[in-house]
Parts: C-alpha cells; structure tokens; sequence
C-alpha cells in the first residue's frame, strides 16, 4: 500500500514543525527520512501513524484520504525509540496483544493466535524468549519483540520512530542489516525516522532529507550521497572540506570536497594543486586522517593505510592536494539552512 | 562464616544509629501498645468476648469496618482519577490542585470534621438541598462516610501518582496503534501497571479510616447502635473507667491494623517482583 502526503504543515505554537511537506512512498518502499534533531521527521512520522493531527493537508494511503481516520483505524504498525513493550505481559502476550483486542468475531481461536505469535517470533528470531518478560531482554531483543508486536495485525504500512538509536553501535549495525533482509522478504511498505546518516544509507531504498521542516532532497542513496542538491547536504551526510571558489560567472561561492576525494602528491603539480604542509597524521583503523594546512585554513584528507604508509608523511611535510571531486554552491544557497 | 551483623562499610555511626532507632521505636511505639495488649489480661476470656460480643460493640465494629470500606473503595476510583489527571494533563491551576491534595494530611482532624459537619447539616450549604430530597448527609452514616473519604483521599493519590509519572506515554500510543478501544487500553494495559499501587493506597486509605476519630465525632452524631464508631466506644468506655474493656476493643483494632499493614507490604514486594 501507498503512503503520500500531501502539503502537510504543524505549528507547536510559533514553532512551525511541518512546513508544506509533500512526499509520496510507493508499494513495497523502505524510505527514511532523514534530519538533525528537530527537523520535524519525527512529527511528520506521527502525523503519518495517525498519533498526532496535522494543522494542514492530507495523508492518503492507497489514494484514499485517510486524514480523518483514528490510529486504530489507519491499521499500520508502528515501532518507538524507546520499544514501549508492556512490562507486566511476557513477550509472547505482547506479541499477541494486537489479536487479543480485536472484536470477539473477528479475533482469531487461540490455538491460530498462538500459531501466528510463535510464527513471528521465529521471523524475529526471538521465539525462545516467549515466556521472558521485557525487563529480562536486552535492547536488541526488546526492539525485535516490538516489532513483532507490530507486524501482528499484518500492517499494510510499518512505520519506525529511531529503532535503533537507543542500542549500542554493534547490535545496531547488525539490527539494520537484519532490518533490510527482512523487509526483503515480507515487502510491507515502511517508513524510518533516524538522524543517522550511514543508518538511512545503509538500509533505505530511498533517502528523504528534512531540515527546518522542509524536506531538502529525496533519492537514492547513491544520488543524495554523491550529487547532494544543497550544501546542507552535503555537510549533513559525512565529513566535507569547504573553501572559498573562483567566481563562476558573476557569483562567487564555495567549493566541497569529501575527505576521501584528495589525490596527496609530495611534489608541485600543475594546475590546480593546493600546496600546504601537513599538521597531524591520525591512524583511524583501516583509514590514515591527514591534517592540512594550506593558506586558507585547513583540509581534512582520509587516504587508505597502505597508501599514507607509502607516502611516509610526517608533521611539517609539504604536500600538495588535488581535488578529485569538487562541487561549488554559489553564495546564495551556502547561505540558506536547506 | 563467621555471623557478622556489621559489614564493613565507608559509612560511620552503624551501632549509633541502629540504637537510636531501636531505642526510639520501643519508647513510643513498643512499650505503649504491648501496654494495650497487658492491660487486656486484666480480663478473663468469658469478660473479653463478652465484651466484644455485646450488640453495641459489634454494631459499632460493623459501622467502623463497612464504611471504611466504602470510603476505601469511593477513595480508589476518585483517587485514581484526581493522580491521573495531575500527572497526565497540563491545566491552569495544576499545583494549587496538586496541593489541595494533601489538606487532609495537615488539616487538623477536628477543623475538618466541623468544617464538614457544616456544610452537612440539615441547615448547611450542602445538607440543605440533600435535606430537601430527604437524604440526611450530616449525623447518619452517610456523615461518617464523607469524613472518611475525606481523610483518606490522599493515600491514593499520592501513591498512585509516582506510578502513573513512570508510565510511558507511548505505551498507550502502541496499544492503540495495535486496534485496542480505550477501555481495552485502560483495561489490559493501565490497569496492570497501577495494580499494586492502586491495591496499596486503598489498603492505606482503609487503614487510616479505622483509626480516624476527630473528624468523624463531630459529624457522625454518635448514637450507639447507629453511629457510633469503634474508637468513639473506646473513648467512651475510657470515661467510664472501664479501661479493660477500652483495651479489649483496642486490641483488635492493632490486630487489624497490622493486619492490613502486613498485607500492603505483601502488595509492595509482589509489585516489586514484578517490575524487576
């Protein structure tokens, strides 16, 4: 089922949340949207749910508005940050919770609740804790519990509010490869709210990008992540070096250059080289971090081990950059907070 | 292994402070009610359950114990209501409401039981109108039953407060988002988390309602057989000197109150236990 929102706008008092935001998620989609705190992700995730009302606009799911409809009515499945299991039940009464309150015609015998508990409990790959109760889980194993909990009903829609931003960084890693093996296989359309950037290109199919409630860029991870639309972008998905460019035309403006896109070469180069001297050499793991100081300011550079190894860089060093990959934004957008 | 009472810690004054309490806790807790019990034995058994047995006092036993009752009960579902919506809604006037809750507490009994029998009487502010449709608040049970939901309020409420704070918010989200009706919600997922807090407070509201004496003797008329409550008897059998009978009538109100206390501790670890 198809998600779409249509000129969606939320004030909390003269903070404006949501302003104008349309965004359409097709059938089978795993979408995140993607912000700093605070950009409205959240808040346009809710309004989505149904838990919150928005000022303007409306929300359709498979082209029928359903703007007026109740959270128990709109039938999605919906996971929280923070799990919101009901500590008095065992993981297998909260996983059945959404069977138990269905109307008494509709509800399923016990012998199929208790099928269909168990049957998700093994997709989650949880089923050996049914009897525990939420307090004896692990982080980890409480988010997969919520989920289960949530693809009971058999949601069209499944909506996630940060599911992992309250677990540690390994069990996260490997809760959102997991994630996207298993939306691989039960292709319910869902949607994810993280501030994460590696999370939303990690897993997504597609990528859309909130500031100041507005959404900045919508693509795939590959699109947002190399042709970012805006500089905000471009400094919100992963580290960028920033100088000042040559005036294109009649604006002047900045260029970009990502870390990893240096070419570091120890004598001058014609053209377009940056001469600069190195101040700190950083072995991060896999990856060397070189500290430049050129006249302007100064460049972060990431080159591969083996490769700052060859080139036996040290403080002092002098050095001259060459960009492999540079976008400029004319001042008018560097300005602008989208 | 050695049996060692005192485990070494970084914190001073253990022995101290353990005999301060224990000393402390014997002269006016101790002594004074293992009193009331000696004193009993002045009595043989046929005069003690005699004693208890007479139609006054067991009139008086049931009055006490019915209407404490109830005022538990209305204290339960009022109570729960007044913590729910001090901790789950923003209103003007909010703290003042927060505050007004604990006037029992300070209030002086007796200030409470006159302010109400006022208000009460045939000719009060309230008792008028109820007296009008013929029902007879101030000076009937229905009197007793005011005053004891009045100083029993508070209990509720602040126990069941704290708890209702930790709850989450979103577990309410989640169950409605899973198709449960508000009653659902309230019912299987509320209701559970509240249990033992809500099971607690009344047992405290009830416990207090027994002992009450200062409110309730102003508004309650006193008529043996009718309104008379269990501690009125004992004062009354006091002024008549009639100490071994007062103390009989004391005992079992301790073992009751006891009792009730063993039982809201049996609550507090099973809840405990299961939030562990």
């Amino acid at each position: 089922m198809s998600i779409e929102v249509r000129s969606i706008t939320k004030t909390f008092g003269r903070f404006r949340a949501l302003d104008d935001i349309s965004l359409r998620v097709d059938t089978g989609e795993l979408v995140a949207l993607l912000g700093p705190s605070g950009c409205g992700k959240t808040t346009l995730l809710r309004i989505i749910a149904g838990l919150q009302v928005a000022d303007q606009g409306e929300v359709l799911f498979h082209d029928e508005d359903i703007s007026e409809r109740s959270v128990r009515e709109r039938r999605v499945g919906f996971v929280f940050q923070h799990y919101a299991l009901f500590r008095h039940m065992s993981v297998f009464d909260n996983v059945a919770f959404g069977l138990n309150v269905m109307p008494r015609r509709k509800r399923p015998r016990k012998a199929e609740i208790r099928e269909r508990v168990m049957d998700l409990l093994k997709l989650v790959q949880v089923d050996w804790l049914a009897n525990q109760y939420p307090s004896q889980l692990s982080g980890g194993q409480r988010q997969r519990v919520a989920l289960a909990r949530a693809l009971i009903i058999e949601p069209k829609v499944l909506l996630l509010d940060e599911p992992f931003g309250a677990l540690d960084a390994r069990v996260r890693r490997e809760l959102r490869r997991w994630l996207r093996r298993l939306h691989d296989e039960i292709h319910v359309t869902s949607v994810f709210v993280t501030h994460d950037q590696e999370e939303a290109l990690e897993v997504s199919d597609r990528v859309v990008i909130m500031n100041e409630g507005r959404i900045v860029q919508e693509g795939t991870p590959e699109q947002v992540y190399d042709e970012p639309a805006t500089p905000f972008v471009y400094e919100f998905l992963g580290n960028v070096n920033r100088f000042r460019s040559e005036p294109i035309g009649a604006e002047s403006g900045y260029s970009y250059v990502r870390p990893q896109d240096f070419e570091i070469h120890l004598t001058s180069q014609n053209g377009s080289a940056i001469a600069g001297s190195v101040r700190q050499v950083l072995r991060v793991g896999p990856v060397t971090r070189i500290e430049v100081v050129h006249e302007e300011g100064e460049f972060d550079v990431e080159l591969p081990h083996d490769r700052a190894h060859g080139l036996a860089l040290e403080k002092g060093t002098k050095v001259y950059l060459v960009p492999k990959r540079v976008r400029h934004f004319p001042d008018s957008l560097t300005s602008s907070r989208l | 292994m050695s049996l060692r009472l005192r485990q070494h810690s970084v914190l001073p004054g253990f022995g101290l402070t353990l005999g301060i309490t224990l000393l402390y806790l014997a002269l006016i807790v101790l002594i004074p009610l293992s009193g009331v019990a000696i004193k009993t034995f002045e009595l043989t058994w046929q005069d003690f359950v005699a004693n208890l047995t007479s139609p006054r006092v067991i009139a008086s036993f049931r009055i006490t114990f019915v209407v404490a009752g109830l005022a538990a009960l209305i204290n339960a579902i009022f109570g729960l209501t007044t913590a729910w919506v001090l901790e789950r809604y923003a209103f003007p006037g909010k703290r003042i409401i927060d505050a007004f809750v604990d006037l029992p507490f300070a209030l002086p009994t007796a200030v409470a039981g006159i302010a109400l029998t006022a208000i009460y009487a045939p000719n009060g502010l309230i008792g008028k109108h109820l007296d009008a449709i013929g029902i007879k608040a101030a000076y009937s049970p229905l009197g007793i039953l005011i005053a004891l939901t009045f100083i029993g309020l508070p209990f509720v409420v602040r126990t069941v407060q704290p708890v209702i704070a930790d709850l989450d918010a979103e577990i309410e989200e989640a169950a409605a988002s899973l198709g449960a009706t508000r009653f659902h919600t309230f019912r299987r997922v509320l209701l559970p988390a509240l249990w033992p807090a809500l099971l607690t407070g009344v047992a405290l509201s009830f416990a207090r309602a027994l002992g009450e004496y200062g409110s309730v003797v102003f508004i309650s008329g006193n008529m043996p057989m009718k309104t008379e409550i269990v501690p009125l008897l004992i004062v009354t059998k006091l002024e008549q000197y009639d100490y071994a009978g007062a103390t009989a009538l004391a005992l079992v109100m301790l073992g009751a109150s006891f009792i009730l206390l063993l039982v809201i501790n049996v609550l507090q670890w099973w809840a405990r236990q299961r939030h562990a």
